[in-house]
């Protein structure tokens, strides 16, 4: 039976909503298959199978929780997939880290990320190039303190310093940018 | 093992089953460990997205298919039989090259997203635009005049998107997907990881071509310029017909066109920004071609107790002044909205005091301090229109004009803001699904010297 005109949202309305949220949504794919091009990949086929199933969603309903659960169920396929390639896959920490996600959520808002991004977007432009790339290499490449300590020819516990010392550098930075922003309000 | 780093070898996949077995127990009993895992997680995944816009990449050089081919000529002539042999011989190569010829890249592109009546055609069928539809080399897609397509290369996090009536060939070679503007623009929205293959996306116009792996940039095929807007990463851009190439770096544009200078400018003069204020629905952009400003913004209305527009300003340090002709406010509502504001922060509650033109012609007040606001409409100015604000010590003044040396003033506000602001042009459509432009000419902003310590 079709759905009354007035009970459903467009795919085109629905993705709009769902690209706001895009950022937000990589991160918890992320943190779900600890791969930053899978994690994209999941939110990427999430968009598509969204496209499928928009008459699903209920107008009203919360856009970004809905997305979420396409998200966690395409990066759940993507895992499973790629336990027969890298024998890694541990369901039992992907739903505790899934849970981890949703309390957050609770307590959280969207809001409270997307002015961390733009705190965190001043301070990494202000941070030197060679420490922005031994970021990416680390979290992007998944590159190891040792392999770091092979490109770099620095020792492993030099790396790590370095990690934990621009780590903290941006912390405090953009600890220090929200408060200023805080007062500006 | 301190818990960051554990959270760490975690996004590394690196924990040994003892360290997941800590970390289990740890989000198990202790909430805020699990908040601090989420938080870690977004701030990592953030540094990656953020600093991997910053990162500066070399553009992969695009290697064009080999040409097919030449055919060996061979003499037919009796008295000549070596002639034969060599012809034959060169023809055994030239086949032999021809199928070790590398392949062109797999097309690997989908229709995400489409509004009502975009067209595909492929050789002589026109299919249906199903989002899920794979795309095949030589495939034209075609935007409607007011829709998009947006199609994405699969595993490669990348994506284009037509609006607008444009047109576009998608095409293949061994290095580049390759992508023919015949009409309108395009968006690439290009952001692999380092893991993934990179493939190069070459666009052509009548005009120029740009070629880049990552970043965010559009292009715009005009009548008798192609212009190339660069929001993240580099792209080279090689002007036809002399194959001239420039490296175009965030934030910067560049226009390929035949007599026209070809040189790369920033989107906007020093010390000027731009940002969207408020939920205003669609992102907003700011554009100086070295004569007027150029706003597009969405938002509904900057008014009552919270603002949403687009806003390009400047620091304020004091006293200062900024004026302005609205040469033009697109129609997206009557209340859309080209506006000149001073404000005291960029949150979308701020204090604020702004005097603007709606699409309907009307002069339109708002101001806001922390215990009152007000909206005020003036009178009527249509555009072309003048309008100028002055702040001296703790007062804002608001003026308008015809003609840009008589002025009106429409309004004066005392302890709206108080100490560094920010001092600028705006555009509100009154609408969160359309992006209304304003173009301003003539911009003048004087302001006491700025204390480098106020920069924000």
């Amino acid at each position: 039976m079709n759905r009354p005109q007035d009970e459903t949202i467009s795919a085109e309305d629905l993705l709009r909503q769902a690209f706001k949220y895009q950022d937000a949504l990589v991160s918890y794919a992320y943190g779900l298959l600890q791969d930053w091009a899978l994690a994209q990949d999941a939110v990427q086929e999430g968009f598509i199978v969204l496209q499928r199933k928009h008459h699903e969603f209920k107008p009203g309903a919360n856009a970004y929780s809905w997305v979420r659960q396409i998200v966690r169920f395409e990066a759940l396929n993507l895992l499973r997939s790629r336990r027969k390639e890298t024998c890694y896959a541990d369901e039992e920490l992907f739903h505790l880290v899934d849970q981890q996600f949703e309390r957050y959520l609770e307590a959280k808002d969207l809001g409270d990320l997307e002015a961390r991004k733009t705190a965190l977007q001043f301070c990494l432009a202000k941070l030197d190039e060679p420490s922005r790339e031994m970021l990416l290499e680390f979290y992007r490449d998944a590159l190891s303190c040792d392999k770091l300590s092979e490109l770099h020819q620095r020792s492993v516990n030099a790396i790590r310093l370095s990690l934990s010392r621009i780590r903290s550098r941006l912390r405090d930075c953009v600890r220090h940018r929200l408060a200023l922003l805080e007062v500006q309000s | 093992m301190n818990r960051e780093e554990l959270f760490d070898k975690y996004l590394q996949r690196a924990l040994t089953p003892e360290e997941a077995a800590e970390l289990k127990a740890l989000l198990a009993r202790d909430p805020a460990a699990g908040r601090a895992l989420v938080e870690h997680i977004n701030e990592a995944s953030l540094i990656v997205r953020i600093a991997g816009r910053l990162h500066e990449h070399a553009t992969a050089e695009e290697d064009s298919a080999p040409a097919p081919p030449p055919l060996a000529s061979a003499s037919s002539s009796p008295r000549q039989p070596w002639r034969w042999a060599i012809a034959a011989g060169l023809a055994f190569l030239a086949t032999l090259a021809w199928f070790a010829r590398p392949n062109p890249l797999p097309l690997n592109a989908t229709l995400m997203a489409a509004s009502a009546e975009v067209t595909i055609q492929r050789r002589d069928q026109v299919l249906a635009a199903e989002p899920g539809l794979h795309l095949a080399a030589g495939d034209i897609v075609q935007a409607p005049s007011q829709g998009y397509a947006t199609i994405v290369f699969e595993g490669e996090a990348a994506r284009v998107e037509l609006r607008d009536g444009s047109k576009a060939a998608f095409n293949t070679t061994s290095h580049a997907r390759v992508l023919n503007l015949t009409e309108g623009s395009v968006e690439a929205v290009l952001s692999p990881s380092a893991k993934q293959h990179a493939a190069t996306l070459t666009m052509r116009t009548l005009h120029a071509e740009a070629r880049s792996a990552r970043g965010r940039f559009l292009l715009a095929s005009e009548t008798s310029s192609t212009r190339l807007e660069v929001s993240s990463g580099e792209v080279q851009f090689t002007r036809w017909p002399e194959r001239q190439t420039v490296s175009v770096r965030a934030g910067n544009t560049a226009v390929a066109a035949p007599n026209h200078e070809f040189s790369v400018r920033p989107f906007l003069p020093e010390a000027w920004h731009s940002k969207d204020i408020g939920a205003v629905g669609l992102r907003g952009t700011a554009r100086y071609d070295g004569q007027c400003f150029r706003l597009q913004g969405a938002g509904q209305d900057t008014c009552c107790t919270k603002d949403q527009f687009q806003f390009t300003y400047r620091v304020l340090p004091g006293d200062g002044e900024i004026q302005a002709q609205i040469r033009q406010i697109e129609f997206t509502d009557p209340e859309a909205k080209a506006i000149l504001m001073i404000r005291q922060t960029l949150k979308s509650a701020s204090p604020q005091v702004s005097l603007g033109v709606t699409a309907s012609g009307g002069l339109e007040l708002e101001y806001r301090a922390r215990t009152d606001s007000r909206i005020q409409r003036p009178g009527h100015a249509g555009t072309p229109c003048w309008l100028k604000l002055v702040r001296q010590a703790d007062v804002i003044s608001t003026f308008h004009s015809a003609n840009g040396t008589d002025w009106t003033m429409a309004s004066s506000h005392t302890n709206s803001v108080a100490g560094p602001a920010f001092i600028g042009l705006g555009v509100t459509s009154y609408n969160h699904a359309a992006l209304s432009t304003a173009v301003f000419d003539q911009v003048r902003v004087t302001s006491a010297p700025v204390d480098s310590s106020d920069q924000l």
